[in-house]
């Protein structure tokens, strides 16, 4: 422990953590409001059940039987267990232990707390490989992803595998010059391997850099060379442990590994607008990932990144082990998987999350290699420029309230650009706070019946949810449009249906409707009684 | 000043530059309302209009559609577009991006009808310059009975029921027949022979000719359908068309007027998967 502080200055430390308060209190204020997405109730209910297993089983031998391991972790096998078991972890502590949240933000808790982590390993990364200055940069710029930020509030996968696959770079990174992260490597990357089937794509990145940073000693010592002891550790520890942390594959493994592997080569398609156009199957056009990429990051990060590589001491590079190398190559591959790879392609940036901390790398040693040099203003005082830099993005941040995943740039135009050019103002069948707001209010002493269309279905088990955590009244009752009293459009290009239902909607009785920026994500009607 | 600080100050006033402009385009662009009515000239062409399509030249007018339900508003986004492919006659209703009949169809003519505060109204039509007015778009005015309900059924949430299961309705929808793709009336046939029978009320305009459209939506088609039989009566006239899958049929109803209702009546033998759509198209005679 004396040697993990040892080079870590006061400064340093207080810094670090003041990043760390400020984004934990800002991913936990109003996390209330979040809105619920629709894959949360698939990762929430395994969460809750791995939990149990925890809890009921206290490690006896009845722990290891199959039908002890069918029953608690038969429920969304599809997906690996880490990110679920921070959801339980959160669960287990601050619902059923101290009671001091409830279930939907006790759920939620645990990716929070590992987005603090993350950024901890951002700074310190950035810290080593460039500079202190840049490492705040980098933190700010990790912090202030309006759609990453979304991302780690919410009980699901996508931030948790961008955190697990940072960190295992991080520790391979470290590796060079520290032998405990060597061997941290193999763990960080079983833990990766265990949150979610892009992780293991960021070997290639890491194979590159090896190849690039050490080729002179591969030439003259192949076999010694290839066998550092971060890959050692990744070939004696990963897959165990990744087996280990999952006990669903304990029996029938591999079967289970098989048909696992299988469910993601055989995803169905999943409905995207972009740019004018309805996709699913075939997927959208390869360039989607990267437009989306550049549309929806805050434009001074988006700059600061591309400026970069520009302005960078490559010279020095060999200095911090290829760390800029390393960086671009790990952003690269991240998007580069669903760009070219024919793996379906969803969701805005959700996809491609383990993208944004190296973005945020890169971006971050940019402002600061862009500010230390600067002559025009007093040397005292030129890295504020840095923090104002932040500040448009800071203000459409507010001004979204909690639904950044409506967040588009100022190239875009805002969410009002995205509706101009054709994207999607909003995805992931939310289940917005403010009507949840809207339907207490509107049935607090009789019952609703509330029907929703395009995609109805998904908002069944989201209102479950929130009915269970004391968000929404009983009063509440999902239905369909035939029985339904009031009727919620949700502004959709992507469901084809969605013209004909808008225009079938426009004698209704408007009652309510969510706007972001000038454009309307919902609307709710008052249906005629029958 | 090295070559390196130079670049390095330019980056940084680039960065500051950007930083405003960031903050002058949100405050001046992101949170600027958009627009929730139609400014009196061009609501005052529209007015007069008796049904005919208004396509909006950018989704930021959507909220028109809601707004203006006396209006046959069709929202930008979507395949919203491809009906205007199918329609002799339309209007444009253009803000904020430039949407020309000819991005529609070539053959197209174009007329400016109104221009306002950044409002355009266009007329496209083809050669005839007639104007069309489409059953569909005044679907709240029909009157629905079936053999089992003689009781007219109401029009409720935008759509008329013709039975308890969630099918049994009609309403408008857009599909594709083939390569066209049409908004319509869509009136799924009842099981068992039982007959829709639907009046369409009369349309102030004087008709040269009406033209009934029908057919099966590829969503509908499979080996051993049977087609569904939609005929038109008016007074002693009557017009039987059997519809073809995956096919949009038209037939003009000879003789019949525009100025009395016309009865239509939907029928097949066999009802499972019958994505059957309907529409009279009235041509207004020369003024």
């Amino acid at each position: 422990m004396r040697n993990l502080f040892k080079n870590c200055d006061i400064k340093v430390f207080l810094t670090m953590s003041a990043l760390a308060v400020f984004y934990l209190f800002m991913l936990v204020y109003q996390s209330r409001q979040v809105a619920i997405t629709d894959d949360a109730r698939f990762y929430m209910a395994a969460a809750k059940s791995y939990y149990s297993y925890f809890d009921n089983c206290k490690f006896s031998k009845k722990c290891f039987e199959k039908g002890t391991i069918d029953r608690y972790w038969r429920e969304n096998n599809e997906h690996p267990p880490f990110a679920k078991l921070l959801m339980a972890g959160g669960y287990g502590f601050f619902h059923k232990k101290l009671n001091i949240l409830d279930e939907i933000r006790a759920l939620r808790i645990g990716i929070s707390i590992f987005a603090v982590i993350l950024l901890m390993f951002i700074f310190s990364f950035t810290r080593r490989a460039f500079s202190f200055h840049a490492a705040v940069f980098a933190s700010l710029s990790f912090i202030f992803l309006p759609r990453t930020f979304f991302h780690a509030r919410v009980a699901t996968l996508d931030f948790a595998v961008a955190g697990t696959s940072f960190i295992f770079v991080y520790c391979y990174w470290r590796g060079f010059t520290s032998k405990f992260w060597a061997w941290m490597t193999g763990v960080a990357f079983g833990i990766a391997l265990a949150t979610k089937l892009n992780a293991p794509f960021m070997v290639l990145p890491v194979l590159i850099h090896f190849f690039i940073f050490k080729w002179s000693d591969i030439k003259k010592r192949p076999f010694k060379t290839v066998f550092a002891p971060q890959f050692v550790s990744m070939l004696i520890i990963s897959l165990p442990l990744f087996f280990m942390m999952w006990p669903w594959l304990w029996h029938d493994s591999a079967a289970r590994f098989i048909s696992y592997v299988k469910f993601h080569t055989n995803h169905y398609g999943i409905l995207m607008y972009y740019l004018g156009k309805i996709y699913g199957e075939p997927r959208p056009p390869w360039h989607a990932p990267f437009v989306m990429m550049v549309l929806t990051t805050p434009l001074i990060s988006l700059f600061s990144a591309s400026l970069a590589p520009i302005i960078y001491k490559w010279k020095n590079e060999s200095e911090n082990n290829f760390a800029m190398t390393l960086s671009i190559l790990c952003a690269f591959v991240s998007i580069a998987v669903l760009m070219f790879m024919p793996a379906p392609f969803y969701s805005g940036v959700k996809l491609f999350q383990p993208f944004f901390p190296f973005l945020a790398v890169i971006a971050g040693t940019g402002i600061y290699s862009m500010l230390k040099s600067v002559t025009f203003i007093p040397e005292k005082y030129k890295f504020a420029p840095g923090i104002l830099f932040f500040i448009p993005v800071i203000v459409s941040m507010v001004d979204l309230k909690n639904d950044h995943l409506s967040y588009y740039n100022e190239l875009a135009g805002g969410t009002k650009g995205a509706s101009l050019y054709k994207n999607e103002q909003h995805y992931y069948d939310l289940f917005y706070y403010d009507l949840t707001e809207f339907f207490n209010k509107e049935c607090e002493k009789k019952r609703c019946r509330v029907a929703f269309e395009p995609n109805g279905k998904e908002y069944d088990p989201s209102s479950g949810i929130l009915k269970k955590a004391g968000y929404l009244k009983k009063n509440f009752i999902y239905s369909d449009l035939a029985k339904a009293d009031y009727f919620v459009l949700t502004h959709e290009y992507r469901w084809k249906d969605y013209p004909n239902i808008l225009r079938r909607s426009k004698n209704l009785k408007k009652v309510y409707s969510i706007e972001k920026q000038g454009v309307e994500l919902l609307t709710v009607f008052k249906l005629n009684s029958k | 000043m090295t070559l390196i600080s130079f670049r390095q100050n330019a980056a940084a006033v680039f960065a500051i530059i950007l930083t405003i402009w960031a903050l002058h385009s949100f405050f001046s662009w992101h949170t600027a309302p958009t627009p929730e009515e139609i400014p009196e000239k061009i609501s005052e062409s529209l007015e007069i209009l008796h049904g005919e399509p208004v396509f909006l030249s950018s989704q930021l007018l959507d909220k028109l559609v809601l707004n203006h339900p006396e209006i046959n508003f069709f929202p930008a986004g979507g395949n919203s577009l491809k009906n205007a492919k199918t329609s002799g006659l339309f209007y444009i209703l253009q803000k904020y991006q430039t949407l020309d009949c000819s991005d529609i169809d070539r053959e197209l003519k174009s007329e400016i009808i109104a221009h306002t505060t950044g409002f355009t109204l266009k007329k496209c039509y083809s050669s005839q310059n007639s104007n069309i007015v489409y059953a569909s778009s005044f679907i709240e005015k029909m009157t629905v009975t079936t053999d089992d309900f003689e009781i007219p059924a109401k029009f409720i949430n935008g759509q008329f029921r013709t039975g308890p299961s969630g099918w049994q309705k009609i309403e408008t929808g857009s599909a594709e027949f083939g390569d066209d793709f049409r908004t319509a009336v869509s009136a799924h046939p009842l099981p068992d022979k039982k007959k829709i029978t639907i009046v369409i009320p009369s349309v102030d305009i004087n008709t040269k000719k009406i033209v009934l459209g029908a057919g099966i939506a590829n969503s509908g088609v499979f080996k051993g359908s049977k087609p569904v039989i939609i005929t038109a009566f008016q007074n002693s006239l009557k017009k039987e068309i059997k519809s073809a899958d995956g096919k949009w049929v038209e037939h003009e109803l000879k003789n019949f007027s525009g100025s009395e209702p016309v009865t239509i009546t939907v029928h097949t033998e066999k009802s499972g998967k019958r994505h059957f759509y309907f529409d009279l198209k009235y041509f207004e005679a020369e003024k």
